[in-house]
């Protein structure tokens, strides 16, 4: 049995999708978590069921790419049953949905999420007169409390097996204009309809509103076009509204009848949202906003990378310098070879445990980062930079996943897919790779440590500014090439809710595995062929000293090109190499060939702080590479991408270089 | 070399070959570290998939 899992964004799908499967996909307090779309399998039951979480949208409109993922996968896949959830305590807005969805004439149910909080406004919602007003079943749940689900469950099952379908659809008055062009319509196009098996009533639904793409697919010939656009002109004069606006009116009137009958309100709006009203009048407000996020994020900054982050990270290099001192203490008391003693304590322990080590600051600073999120701060941020984005033709959209670029690009780069214009999604992905992703925090953890003392902290948040700020002027660069206008940015601002601990502590438990398992692959694999490489020559001899080793011959080779942004050391061309095959192996890389030379010895504070510049902003991970390509279909371009944000990266720090050289 | 070395040696070989395919066979995502939207990499182990 195939559930389509659908509704509006932020209304909890992702969290009924857990609870129904078990599963613990990343649930956000923030419109547009989910991305893409996710199958799992309903959990405890018998009969096997899978449920796809699919984007959140808010209507059937093709103007999304959300939206056509969405339509695509009801009217291709054919799922056994639609389970639409609704936020209960913004029902008007939801069943819009809703009624678009009945037109597909496929067994529906619908899932009313949040009662808790209606309740707890005192509000009530009459849940059988509203099954009969609709149509359709409804049951009351609470996805984040886990209540109510076995029932809906039960509900689903039934549904789907006797195959219970909307019991309205024609939801107009007999005598509107909407009504008589609906029906001519339908008069119209229905073999059309009936040919690529989708219902009447929603194709002729979808011409009228102006549906480009789906009047491609039923394939009208010049007459037919020529009779709908007479149909929709005519219902256009009657109603003395346009397409659209004359089908939404229609809706939302069937809606307003609807919620007079069956919402019984108390109070306009739940307890919850007086207190994001009251929170929103600071946290947004005009001359506060800026510097209030700008306040959090230094001070999240700060316990990350100066107080506790450090503390923490400095302990466990501790216990693991400690251990692999243990190790090579045990391996000589055993009087193994000393190649292989390399081997193990330079090459795996000494790479491997040099990334491990930062750990801490990882996850302090994603256990903040959260807490934004699940709060709904996040979404607050996004509002407040549409404004200063706008100013760089970059739409508000752009910023989700900038921001998510802080964790990651990879992810980063696949939620350009939301962005709806293909201008804003090139644009959007060239820039990603220049926000600080959580892979550069060891690499700048061990250098603004090492070159800049006591200071490291100051230098770490003037890098992720460096990031920004780059990231701005290549938009606005950008601006001038690449014309046309950024799409309208709509979003809804959810309500401020204490950050759930086991959101928190699940996306904790996520990043210190990936990360983990990172060490263990990509971070093994290079420290691995690192240490071959500066162990041996030409000649395969083992070297003494790595000075004559294969990768000093070919480092040293590379190198001058990196003169000009003050890398004069072949161990730092290397670095700089196995960065690409993920940032952390420019530490393990280090750590392994500086041995116990300190890294302050072979280059100063300026070239320190140049070479950081460089590795913050040139081109990204392998993986991001590949996920570029993915979204751009296309290798040359993504090529091209890498070249570009290579060349900003030298730029910027040859000029950081040069001109600091001067003073 | 005693026995010692060669029983090192051929662990750390195993785990570079498993790595090795690790990678190679995920390789648009393994490498993904910190990622807040990780489900993409873990999804298939617990019967959950892209449907991308």
């Amino acid at each position: 049995m195939l559930i389509a899992l659908v509704g509006n964004q932020n209304c909890g799908k992702t969290t009924l999708f857990n609870a129904l499967t078990g599963s613990s996909q990343h649930v956000g307090n923030f419109p547009g978590v989910t991305v893409d779309s996710k199958v799992g399998i309903v959990k405890n039951s018998k009969v096997k069921m899978e449920v796809v979480d699919l984007p959140g949208i808010y209507s059937l409109s093709p103007y999304s790419n959300e939206e056509i993922v969405t339509r695509d996968f009801i009217l291709k896949k054919k799922p056994d049953i639609i389970l639409n959830i609704i936020d209960a305590t913004n029902i008007e807005r939801n069943l819009y949905l809703t009624l678009q969805l009945a037109e597909l004439n496929v067994p529906m149910v619908v899932a009313l999420n949040m009662m808790d909080e209606v309740k707890n406004a005192g509000n009530s919602i009459d849940l059988n007169l509203l099954e009969t007003e609709l149509g359709i079943e409804v049951c009351s749940i609470s996805a984040q409390k886990n209540e109510g689900i076995d029932e809906l469950v039960e509900h689903i099952k039934r549904i789907a097996s006797q195959r219970i379908l909307p019991k309205k659809d024609d939801i107009c008055l007999p005598t509107s204009p909407v009504h008589r062009a609906l029906h001519a319509m339908m008069n119209l196009i229905e073999d059309h309809a009936k040919k690529i098996n989708y219902p009447v009533r929603y194709v002729a639904t979808r011409l009228i509103e102006g549906d480009a793409l789906l009047e491609k697919e039923i394939e009208l010939n010049e007459n037919e076009v020529d009779m709908l656009g007479h149909i929709v002109k005519e219902m256009e004069t009657d109603s003395n509204l346009d397409r659209e606006a004359s089908l939404a009116k229609m809706r939302y009137e069937y809606i307003d009848n609807i919620s007079q009958k069956c919402v019984h309100r108390v109070r306009i709006f739940t307890p919850e949202q007086i207190r994001s009203n009251k929170i929103d009048r600071i946290l947004t407000n005009k001359y506060l906003a800026f510097p209030i996020f700008i306040l959090i994020m230094g001070l999240i900054f700060y316990l990350t990378f100066g107080l506790v982050g450090t503390f923490f990270s400095d302990l466990l290099e501790t216990g693991i310098n400690e251990f692999i001192l243990l190790v090579r203490q045990g391996c000589e008391n055993l009087e193994m070879n000393p190649v292989v003693i390399s081997l193990l304590c330079d090459g795996v322990l000494g790479g491997v445990g040099s990334v491990l080590s930062f750990i801490p600051i990882i996850l302090i600073l994603f256990f903040f980062l959260s807490l934004l999120e699940d709060s709904g701060y996040m979404a607050r941020i996004a509002f407040i930079m549409d404004k200063p984005l706008r100013k760089l033709n970059l739409s508000g959209r752009s910023f989700v996943p900038m921001l998510i670029g802080f964790g990651c690009s990879v992810p980063a780069v696949m939620a350009t897919r939301t962005l709806t214009s293909e201008r804003d999604k090139k644009l959007t992905i060239l820039l990603v790779p220049f926000m600080s992703c959580s892979a550069k925090l060891p690499v700048f953890s061990l250098l603004t440590a090492a070159f800049f003392g006591v200071n490291a902290v100051w230098i770490m948040i003037l890098l992720y500014v460096i990031g920004i700020v780059t990231a701005v002027l290549v938009a606005a660069l950008c601006k001038l090439i690449i014309k046309g206008k950024p799409t309208p940015f709509m979003m809804e601002l959810p309500t401020y809710r204490l950050p759930s601990g086991k959101t928190t502590l699940l996306l904790m438990w996520d990043k210190a595995k990936d990360f983990i398992k990172k060490a263990f692959t990509i971070i093994f694999v290079a420290s691995l062929i690192i240490w071959f490489l500066q162990s041996f020559d030409l000649h395969l001899y083992y070297v003494e000293n790595n000075e004559n080793s294969i990768l000093a011959s070919l480092a040293k080779a590379i190198t001058p090109v990196f003169s000009l942004i003050g890398v004069n050391d072949w161990r730092v061309t290397s670095a700089l190499i196995t960065g690409l095959s993920a940032k952390e192996s420019i530490v393990s890389t280090l750590t392994m060939l500086l041995g116990n030379t300190p890294i302050e010895s072979i280059m100063n504070s300026l070239q320190g702080f140049s070479v950081l510049v460089f590795i913050l902003l040139y081109m990204p991970c392998v993986a991001t590479f590949a996920t570029i390509k993915r979204e751009l279909k296309s290798t040359s371009k993504a090529v091209l991408f890498m070249i570009i944000q290579t060349l900003i990266a030298y730029i910027i720090s040859m000029m950081i270089y040069q001109i600091g050289s001067l003073f | 070399m005693n026995w010692y070395d060669y029983i090192v040696v051929f662990i750390i070989l195993v785990i570079f070959v498993v790595a090795l395919v690790n990678l190679i066979r995920n390789k648009n995502c393994s490498s993904c570290s910190s990622c807040p939207y990780s489900g993409n990499c873990h999804e298939k182990k617990k019967g959950i998939k892209s449907n991308q």
